[in-house]
């Protein structure tokens, strides 16, 4: 018995809705159906990587960590002059709302946080340097640094991030 | 051998999402989660604030653009008359894409944006955009046929695949919810006693609770709730539900505790972490985890009591006398 063509296909099922008697089961479409599987693979596969990797790597977005974790950051941005004169910075005066800003301590958005504060504070057109020191501990463990410490992170490799 | 196994993986898989039921439930969940949503606006006005341009950024593309800060409100302003729409089950799929848009925008905008209530509720938006959300419960289904309604407030029925992918959110969000759970510093309740002593002193909680009690009370009840080990086995408690209830709100021999022991955990979250939109979203979509042959009839009486006059059946599988369930 050979398959039917997907014209052939959607003429029988035509033909089946119209001969179907009221309230018999509606059939749902193949494409219904993978839009369903589509859905459910990825309703079940986004939340892996917030398990694989630990909290210094990603803040687990999508993988629906609420309120489950101690995550907490010592985190200070300075300005260093050619003299080696260093004036700390308030990195939070930038962000929109101020309490947002430690989501940013993880190492897979630091590069993009150092990224846009070079670009908002601008120390090289002042002839200065931006340094960093970024600590965080997971659960009350002990602190990790995220970024290396006095060099320039908006001239250095991934703008200072460390990748372990 | 493997394609028998195959046939029935695909049989079942088919009959799942395929089974009909009534949409009775579906409409009364969407009205319940326009309610959220209507918060929700609110909430979103107040931290979502990295959509407007200007101060650090973390986009997810760079082709997402930001907006003033005057455009940023009106993005929310809009949502008004889409949620009210939603709600009273005009237009629903209109209204459910034009939210989806909205938030979506609101919610992709910036990584720094990024919570997990909005995400929940961007999902539930997908599914009623493709959902038969306006079948009951909505101003269409009042309307009398003549008049180009419905004439069925409380709906049809129709394959019960959307009800069914809400609640599979739902059960992924319990489960992965409940799995972060598992680790030291939160089973001892230290997160949740530092969550109760910021409630208890700070804020509408501390606000009302200084209304109702002596000063000598809040300080001994924040003394006793800002210590771990009194609050761990509510926090082992709230980590052992999240890990059951995918499963148990499932099963019908165990729902009706399941439900009891939802609702007490999502009223305890609105008041101890004043988390109230999620809540409502989440116990709204308890309402499609009932029996929705069951869940009907019971709208029915209610119906047919308030009204003073029985409500007519429209399709064979929901007559009471003759019920043909599937």
């Amino acid at each position: 018995m050979t398959k039917p063509t997907g014209a052939s296909e959607r003429q029988a099922d035509h033909v089946t809705r119209q001969e179907r008697p009221p309230g018999a089961p509606r059939r749902l479409s193949r494409t219904t159906h993978q839009a369903i599987a589509l859905f459910v693979l990825v309703q079940l596969c986004l939340p892996l990587r917030g398990f694989v990797l630990d909290l210094h790597q990603t803040r687990g977005d999508f993988s629906w960590n609420m309120y489950s974790h101690r995550y907490q950051c010592r985190a200070r941005y300075a300005e260093r002059d050619s003299t080696g004169k260093v004036e700390r910075i308030d990195y939070r005066e930038h962000f929109q709302r101020r309490s947002r800003a430690p989501m940013v301590f993880h190492r897979d958005a630091l590069p993009a946080f150092h990224a846009s504060l070079c670009s908002v504070v601008a120390p090289a057109e002042r002839g200065r340097e931006l340094i960093a020191s970024v600590r965080c501990s997971i659960n009350n463990g002990p602190r990790q640094p995220l970024v290396a410490e006095g060099v320039d992170i908006c001239s250095a490799p991934r703008y200072a991030v460390l990748e372990r | 051998m493997s394609e028998g196994w195959t046939a029935q993986a695909r049989t079942r898989w088919c009959r799942f999402w395929e089974t009909p039921g009534p949409t009775a439930g579906l409409g009364l969940f969407r009205v319940l989660f326009c309610v959220a949503l209507l918060r929700e606006v609110e909430t979103s006005l107040l931290k979502s604030r990295f959509a407007i341009e200007g101060g650090i950024h973390l986009p997810y593309v760079d082709w997402i653009p930001l907006v003033s800060a005057e455009l940023y409100f009106l993005l929310h302003l809009l949502q008004v008359p889409l949620v009210l729409l939603l709600g009273l089950g005009l237009a629903t799929r209109a209204a459910s894409v034009g939210l989806l848009a909205l938030q979506g925008y609101l919610f992709f905008a910036d990584h720094l944006n990024f919570r997990n209530h909005p995400y929940f509720f961007l999902m539930v938006l997908l599914v009623l955009a493709a959902a038969p959300a306006g079948d009951a419960f909505s101003v269409r289904a009042l309307l009398p046929v003549r008049l180009g309604g419905r004439g069925r407030f409380l709906g049809t029925v129709q394959p019960l695949a959307a009800q069914r992918l809400i609640l599979v959110v739902v059960s992924l969000v319990y489960l992965f919810a409940g799995l972060h759970k598992l680790n030291d510093t939160f089973l001892s309740g230290e997160l949740l006693a530092r969550q109760f002593e910021a409630r208890l002193t700070r804020g509408d909680l501390a606000s009302t609770l200084e209304r109702v009690l002596s000063p000598e009370r809040i300080e001994s009840l924040v003394a006793f709730a800002s210590h771990p080990p009194h609050v761990a086995p509510l926090a082992v408690g709230s980590a052992a539900l999240e890990l059951i209830l995918p499963f148990a709100l499932w099963i019908p021999r165990f729902r009706p505790v399941a439900v009891a022991a939802g609702v007490c955990f999502h009223v305890g979250i609105g008041m101890t972490m004043g988390i109230w939109n999620f809540s409502i979203a989440m116990l709204g979509t308890y309402l499609l985890f009932a029996d929705p042959w069951r869940l009907e009839s019971r709208m029915r009486l209610v119906l047919q009591r308030a009204v003073g006059e029985p409500i007519p059946v429209v399709d064979p599988r929901l007559d009471p006398a003759e019920p043909i369930r599937p």
